[in-house]
């Protein structure tokens, strides 16, 4: 499902060079659900960025369903982010501009598939993530929870291979944050989606099927 | 000291942030340099006509206490004597001044000055030299008859030398002058005209027929018991004007000057105001940026208010760093109007040179001061731009600014109340409109064109909601802009102001300059009737000024197959303390071949009634500026005393700024003692070829010097010539107006781009493609434009209306009838949308370029 090889990813801070990965080679399953843990700085965003295609490696091999991420143009990253990966960030990231409905309706909107049985589906996420009634909200009218909530309909509206979440709950309170936890668990077995987890709190990795730790970018066990 | 610390911070933070956002400060940078060069531009081109003009008066007089000079007509020169029997002048010197054109060298004259070099020596400020580079004295210069000098850059530019002789044509008159002398203007008398030439007084009267005649005394005064100059120029003018004939005007010098500039002053006025639109659409943008500013730092500013920081430093820290912005600005402006000047020098002094007075400017003349207060304006303009959204953030809670979150999801929406100050910058609008028109203040008309301005400008976020309400194309980039835009009105509402502003400007300018030409190509085409045209040749470089050879129309009433020779003469004075123009025709001639078209008229026949007494037919302008009606009365100053003359008719006229006071040749000459001519009508009788009369005209005066012969269609050409390089400068200031306003919707677009790089982030990371990206903010910048347009195009159509019912009524007094240009709008509005998409380009790309990963770290 989803395979690196020997990962390598630098950076140039100022005159500096910043190695995030260090050689990371792993492999994980269809509907596995995984949680990378480690220290702050040790790598894990860095990780995520290059399993979603937003970021390429400085050397090794990503493959995503047998797609080679690493050496993928800018538009074929772009289509497989469409159709196959769903993120959930720390810090919510809806587009402000959008009412809840339409931001969960996003990435089919920029596929140019939004249509009655579309927005069905989104009706569904919704009241699955108990949201329906803020449908039409805007974003700045939701608590963090619920924007967490909205952002999970929105990672999983495209039936995505892949659920890659960011620190899903670095920005909530241990109620949202266990609520959180149990609504990606669930519905991403329901939907038999792969889960990658990237997290500081022991308690969320507990949930996850595997955990992967993360130390000076790279893998520790 | 606390303003000291924050000046510290202010260095430290805002300086830095300065070169971190480049682009930004650029675009702000050239913005407010655009705006502060149109200022500069026009405010140098409008000093150097005024300073080139004094100084060419200069040169010949000096700067003598008092003068005497003929308005209109010439002076007899017996007023010498009496001038110099007065115990207060210690001394004087006559001048003689007239424009010569040279026949050897083809469209080239000479301002040509009869001086007394004996009795000038005090007041001279120039140095005649001779091949030896000798300065030479007065007997040296009226040893040799005919003797003239002329400036090094004429003799250069014709290639002539010393010792050359120089055939010169004026009036009828010719003589071979020679060149013995090169002429060096003292080194203060910038700008003065290289067409100048010096001449003893005797050889100018005696080569040119002018016997007997001077045009002005320049004296200079015994100082008073209290050794003031003043009191005795009083006491000396009280004495002198019951020997004055009526058309001779005596005081201070400087009074001339002031004339000019009261002369020049509607013209300046006007490009002042239009070169302060680029300005004012400037100050949008810095309002913007500064607005944007505020949004991107907000979590900063809420770190230094935290950390201690108060109120009024965080005004003083935005204030400041705009004003260091339009410092830089500015001077870059300084540079850009200056080099904008000199390209405008030609333009200007001949659109100057054909409606008013003899202008030849050959190089920009600098004032500091006028450098330092365009400068200051630029500054000012950014400070009062920078000020509320620098309050408005010094307002925000210290914990509210630190939330972490979208800037641009918090950004207040100040246009709810929008409607309330666009109603009533409207009022304003009306009340400045009647106080130019009927309160004879018109510069307040220029208000009520700023006011409707404002008004739009303070609606376009309430218009810019509509559009964003309205369906959306269905595709998906346009879906996303129309919600951005919608969500960005805070940032754009400001864009779309500037934007509108620079529209209305732009279709205001084009419909009155397009309505103008329309009204009077129409006029030219039901006025001008005669077949052929003659004007002397230095008419068409130095105005309507010098005499015609009178031989032209006895020839011309000689030459078979013409109809009838209609007669033209006009001389420029000033009547109530306003510039006029004074014009005779043959009426006779002019009633059955070419009627004027008249607006009003006394009972009868007003032409018999100017033939047969003192009256006169006044044009449109002329009347409406004196508020006169047919029957009133106006006194005339003339060589034979002043002369009340009555109105028989208005009549509409295009011909002069001034306004045309018109007698029959008969009377005019009767009053004035001038028989002189400007130009002949040539009326040919039917199925006779105008080409082939005019060639035989053309063939006969040629020995008597240049000569334009124009066709009917070569003198409507001429004059719309005329009438296009007259507005040549406000196209390029509509330019510059629309060029700030396409920087704003690039600035707009590339401060939100960076206000909302997490929110391209989290798209590209859904799966927005580049392109994607690339159209929304293409799309965005749509809804901006067609914002921005829409309203300038309505406020243009009010803009056009106020400036040819409420300026050019107030300042000018003609009628303009409306025409609407649909091709020029059309071309406008699609320019307008080709720079909206062209400006959008920049910001879209760099957004579509952003590496999601980046712009989701962005915070």
């Amino acid at each position: 499902m989803l395979e690196t090889r020997d990962l390598h990813k630098s950076y140039q801070a100022g005159e500096a060079r910043v190695d995030a990965l260090r050689g990371i080679t792993l492999k994980i399953l269809a509907g596995e659900i995984v949680a990378i843990t480690g220290p702050s700085g040790c790598g894990k965003s860095t990780l995520l960025h290059l399993l979603g295609a937003l970021d390429t490696p400085t050397s090794g091999q990503v493959y995503l369903e047998g797609h080679p991420l690493h050496s993928l143009n800018d538009d074929k990253l772009t289509a497989l982010r469409r159709l196959k990966i769903g993120f959930v960030f720390q810090f919510f990231h809806l587009l402000p501009t959008l009412t809840v409905e339409e931001n969960v309706l996003l990435p089919l909107l920029l596929s140019g598939r939004v249509n009655p049985l579309a927005r069905a589906r989104a009706r569904d996420l919704l009241t699955s993530v108990q949201l329906a009634d803020r449908s039409h909200h805007r974003p700045h009218q939701l608590s963090g929870g619920q924007l967490q909530r909205a952002a999970i309909a929105r990672a999983l509206i495209h039936q995505p291979s892949i659920l890659l979440a960011d620190e899903p709950t670095g920005n909530l309170d241990s109620a949202s944050s266990n609520a959180v936890i149990e609504l990606i668990t669930r519905l991403a077995r329901k939907e038999k989606t792969t889960v990658l987890l990237v997290t500081h709190s022991q308690s969320v990795a507990a949930t996850a099927d595997r955990q992967i730790q993360l130390v000076d970018g790279r893998i520790q066990s | 000291m606390n303003w000291l610390r924050t000046f510290r911070v202010f260095l430290a933070h805002g300086g830095r942030d300065f070169f971190r956002h480049k682009t930004l400060s650029l675009l702000n940078l050239t913005a407010l340099a655009v705006g502060v060069a149109a200022i500069v531009a026009i405010q140098t081109v409008n000093e150097t006509a005024l300073r080139s003009f004094r100084a060419s008066l200069d040169l010949v007089a000096g700067r003598p206490d008092f003068t005497v000079e003929g308005q209109g007509f010439r002076l007899p020169e017996n007023l010498i004597p009496i001038l110099r029997q007065d115990p207060a002048i210690r001394e004087l010197t006559p001048t003689l001044t007239l424009i010569a054109s040279l026949p050897s060298h083809p469209g080239e004259f000479i301002h040509l000055i009869g001086v007394d070099p004996f009795s000038n020596t005090e007041l001279v400020t120039y140095r005649l030299q001779d091949t030896l580079l000798t300065p030479a004295d007065a007997t040296a210069f009226v040893s040799e008859p005919n003797t003239i000098a002329i400036t090094r850059p004429l003799a250069d530019r014709l290639h002539l030398k010393i010792g050359d002789s120089l055939r010169a044509v004026s009036g009828g008159h010719q003589a071979n002058l020679q060149i013995r002398f090169l002429l060096e203007p003292s080194p203060d008398l910038i700008g003065a005209d290289d067409h100048l030439a010096i001449a003893d007084i005797a050889t100018v009267q005696s080569s040119f027929g002018l016997l007997g005649q001077i045009d002005r005394i320049d004296a200079l005064l015994l100082p008073d018991a209290d050794g003031k100059i003043t009191s005795a120029q009083a006491d000396l003018l009280t004495r002198l004007t019951p020997h004055l004939p009526a058309n001779a005007r005596a005081g201070s010098p400087e009074r001339r000057g002031q004339e000019v500039g009261k002369m020049l002053g509607a013209f300046q006025l006007n490009l002042t105001a239009l070169s302060l639109i680029a300005l004012v659409v400037g100050m949008f943008l810095v309002t913007n940026t500064v607005a944007a500013n505020v949004a991107r730092r907000r979590s900063e500013l809420g770190l230094l208010r935290s950390l201690g920081l108060d109120r009024r430093s965080v005004i003083f820290l935005l204030v400041g760093e705009s004003l260091l912005l339009s410092l830089l600005g500015s001077t870059l402006g300084i540079f850009l109007g200056l080099q904008v000047a000199r390209t405008l020098l030609h333009s200007v002094s001949s659109t100057i040179t054909s409606h008013y007075v003899l202008l030849s400017m050959t190089d920009i003349a600098v004032n500091p001061w006028s450098l330092l207060l365009a400068g200051l304006a630029g500054l000012l303009a950014a400070g009062l731009a920078a000020w509320w959204p620098a309050r408005e953030a010094s307002l925000v809670p210290p914990v509210d600014a630190l939330q972490p979150g979208n800037s641009a999801d918090r950004a207040s929406s100040p246009h709810s109340l929008a409607l309330r100050p666009a109603l009533l910058c409207f009022l304003l609008t009306l009340i400045f409109s009647a106080t130019a028109l009927y309160g004879r203040i018109p510069r307040t008309g220029f208000l009520a064109a700023l006011s409707i301005l404002l008004a739009a400008a303070f609606l376009a976020p309430s218009l810019g909601r509509f559009f964003a309400r309205l369906p959306s194309l269905p595709f998906p980039s346009a879906i996303l802009a129309r919600s951005a835009f919608s969500r960005g009105l805070h940032r754009h509402g400001l864009a779309a102001a500037a934007l509108s502003v620079a529209v209305a400007m732009a279709i205001g300018v084009t419909i009155m300059v397009h309505s103008f030409r329309a009204t009077v190509d129409q006029w030219i085409g039901e006025s001008i009737k005669a077949d052929l045209f003659i004007a002397p040749s230095t008419n068409l470089i130095a105005g309507a000024l010098e005499p015609l050879d009178p031989i032209a129309e006895s020839l011309a009433l000689a030459t078979p197959g013409v109809l009838a020779v209609g007669t033209y003469r006009e001389v420029r004075l000033f009547l109530d303390g306003l510039p006029a123009k004074l014009a005779a025709c043959k009426l006779d001639v002019l009633r059955i071949h070419n009627p004027l078209t008249l607006l009003s008229a006394l009972p009868g026949d007003p032409y018999e009634l100017c033939q047969k007494g003192d009256y006169a037919l006044i044009s449109e302008n002329f009347a409406r500026r004196r508020r006169l009606q047919p029957g009133s009365s106006i006194s005339l100053p003339t060589p034979t005393g002043l002369r009340s003359i009555q109105v028989a008719a208005i009549f509409r006229d295009y011909t002069s700024e001034s306004g045309l006071l018109l007698l029959d040749r008969a009377t005019y000459q009767r009053l004035t003692q001038d028989q002189g001519l400007t130009s002949l009508a040539i009326h040919l009788q039917p199925g006779i070829s105008a080409q082939a009369v005019g060639d035989s005209l053309r063939e006969q005066l040629r020995p008597r010097g240049e000569f334009l012969i124009y066709s009917q269609a070569g003198l409507r050409e001429e004059a719309l010539r005329i009438f296009d390089r007259s507005f040549a400068v406000t196209t390029l200031l509509r330019t510059l107006a629309i060029a700030v306003a396409a920087l704003g919707v690039t600035l707009s677009l590339t401060a939100l781009g960076v206000e909302r790089t997490r929110e391209i982030g989290i798209l590209r990371a859904t799966g927005a493609s580049r392109t994607q990206i690339l159209r929304t903010i293409m799309f965005e910048s749509a809804y901006l434009g067609a914002t921005g347009i829409t309203l300038g195009i309505v406020t243009g159509f009010a803009v056009a209306l106020i400036l040819m019912q409420v300026i050019n009524r107030a300042f000018f007094g003609w009628t303009i009838d409306w025409h609407t240009p649909y091709p020029s709008l059309i071309y406008v509005t699609l320019g307008m949308i080709l720079a909206c998409l062209l400006a959008s380009l920049p910001p879209a790309w760099r957004a579509s370029r952003l590496s999601p990963a980046e712009a989701l770290r962005s915070e």
